[in-house]
């Protein structure tokens, strides 16, 4: 699996003339994504084939009540982006791993899919901001292209889709990400962003294994989008990737449910924090 | 690329899908901590009457039934389609988690690619349940789409019946 390139900005929460607008938002979220398809589309001359949006904090939001899934698809066709395949929030901060298990269902390989990681508290919601498991949330919108190769359906490790069992997910998750390291040394981890307690959960039992820095007292826990964030912060950061084959990209849910996927970062790929359109006024 | 006959199930859910299950209940009013929060909800849905079909654990319970007593027919699929606004704060049992199952908020694209694809054997399930959950639903329709490249009968029937027994009344129609 390739991860082609990848790019993140922040979002912050959307206000119409200090009101709240759904019509507005729909339209403010779909010009974000589309931009971000754009500069990807810009950087690798590729056109996407599929697209996938998922989210954690994008909930309620997007079931009947506006803003509605048909509205952001709108709004990101009017942009003259295609529209996405669909919309997946069933899997929370995990659901990045379950749309790669699907393109493997599928048989999509050798095409290039976009998934976009979209968790924005759009209209300031206190109960969003921060979780006394997570701490400090962070929201932006991470875009992902990537490729599949055949080799990777019949590769057991390339992809693990799992769901903690017993009392501590935590524990059972870094787990999982060390029997991975363990068994591959070509492998660096990005791991999710958590508080410092789990932090130092997750660097005990990691201490002996590569794995990218903790991010969370910059950018708070940024759902699905922190092992992406991490590779592209580590990346701008001038981390010399090129001394391990392979970087894992590891999230976990507030369910339990976790996804692992083994992948290689694109040379000349990507790989920026971009600022929003929201962020500079466009 | 033609499409294969399908089965179509409509019914609409009339009473509790289980029995002493609560028809009315306030949990999973998440997730909304502060007068603000309400007040804003409030201002882009109607907030969930009170009363309540389905509990999110209760359908997350029928959504596997469904698929175990698909399986006791011996009904298998590549490819199992559920529309469902999750998350809700309740892990979802091992079946719904299964790598041929995959949970979207709209199904459709991803079908015409599952038959793009050659997949032969879809299941889609659609619901439209109440649930007191805060984005959540209404109509308590439920839709059940079989994509099968065998002949059903006797299976349909069951099925028919299975729903029956979980108080959702409807029939198949073969499109």
């Amino acid at each position: 699996m390739i991860l082609e390139s990848a790019i993140y900005s922040k979002l912050h929460p959307f206000h119409v003339n200090g009101a709240l607008d759904p019509t507005g938002f729909e339209t403010a979220l779909g010009r974000e994504v589309a931009n971000h398809l754009a500069r990807l589309r810009m950087h690798t001359g590729t056109n996407a084939q599929h697209h996938f949006i998922t989210s954690t904090v994008l909930t309620s939001s997007m079931n009947r009540a506006t803003p509605s899934w048909q509205g952001l698809t709108r709004a990101i066709q009017v942009e003259g982006a295609n529209a996405p395949l669909c919309y997946i929030n069933a899997y929370e901060c995990t659901g990045w791993g379950y749309i790669l298990r699907l393109m493997q269902q599928m048989q999509l390989f050798d095409q290039t899919v976009l998934i976009s990681i979209l968790d924005v508290n759009a209209f300031d919601m206190t109960c969003w901001n921060q979780h006394e498991q997570w701490g400090n949330s962070g929201f932006g919108l991470a875009t992902l292209q990537l490729k599949l190769s055949r080799h990777d359906h019949s590769a057991s490790d390339t992809l693990q889709i799992s769901a903690s069992t017993g009392n501590n997910p935590f524990n059972h998750f870094a787990l999982a990400v060390r029997k991975q390291l363990m068994a591959d040394e070509t492998i660096c981890a990005a791991m999710p962003f958590f508080p410092q307690a789990t932090q130092i959960l997750f660097d005990r039992i990691l201490a002996r294994f590569p794995h990218l820095a903790d991010r969370h007292p910059q950018w708070g826990h940024c759902f699905g989008s922190d092992p992406w964030l991490s590779m592209i912060l580590s990346h701008r950061d001038g981390y010399d990737f090129s001394q391990h084959q392979h970087v894992l990209a590891c999230s976990l849910a507030y369910s339990g449910y976790y996804s692992l996927a083994k992948l290689t970062l694109a040379d000349g790929g990507l790989f920026d924090v971009i600022p929003a359109l929201q962020e500079t006024g466009q | 690329m033609s499409r294969l006959p399908h089965y179509l199930y409509r019914g609409e859910l009339r009473a509790p899908l289980y029995p002493f299950h609560a028809v009315e209940a306030r949990n999973h009013v998440f997730p909304l901590n502060t007068e603000k929060d309400y007040q804003i909800q409030s201002q882009l849905a109607d907030l969930p009457a009170r009363r309540s079909y389905v509990l999110p654990s209760v359908l997350y319970r029928f959504l596997k039934d469904v698929l175990a007593h698909l399986a006791s027919e011996g009904l298998s699929f590549d490819l199992v389609l559920i529309r469902l606004g999750a998350p809700i704060l309740e892990n979802m049992p091992d079946q719904l988690l299964a790598p041929n199952v995959f949970i979207s908020v709209d199904n459709q694209a991803l079908l015409d690619l599952a038959h793009h694809q050659g997949k032969r054997r879809i299941l889609c399930l659609e619901h439209d349940f109440l649930i007191h959950y805060v984005n959540d639903f209404g109509s308590n329709q439920f839709q059940l789409t079989l994509y099968y490249d065998q002949v059903l009968g006797p299976e349909l029937d069951s099925m028919s019946a299975f729903m029956t027994a979980h108080n959702i009344h409807g029939e198949f129609a073969c499109l």
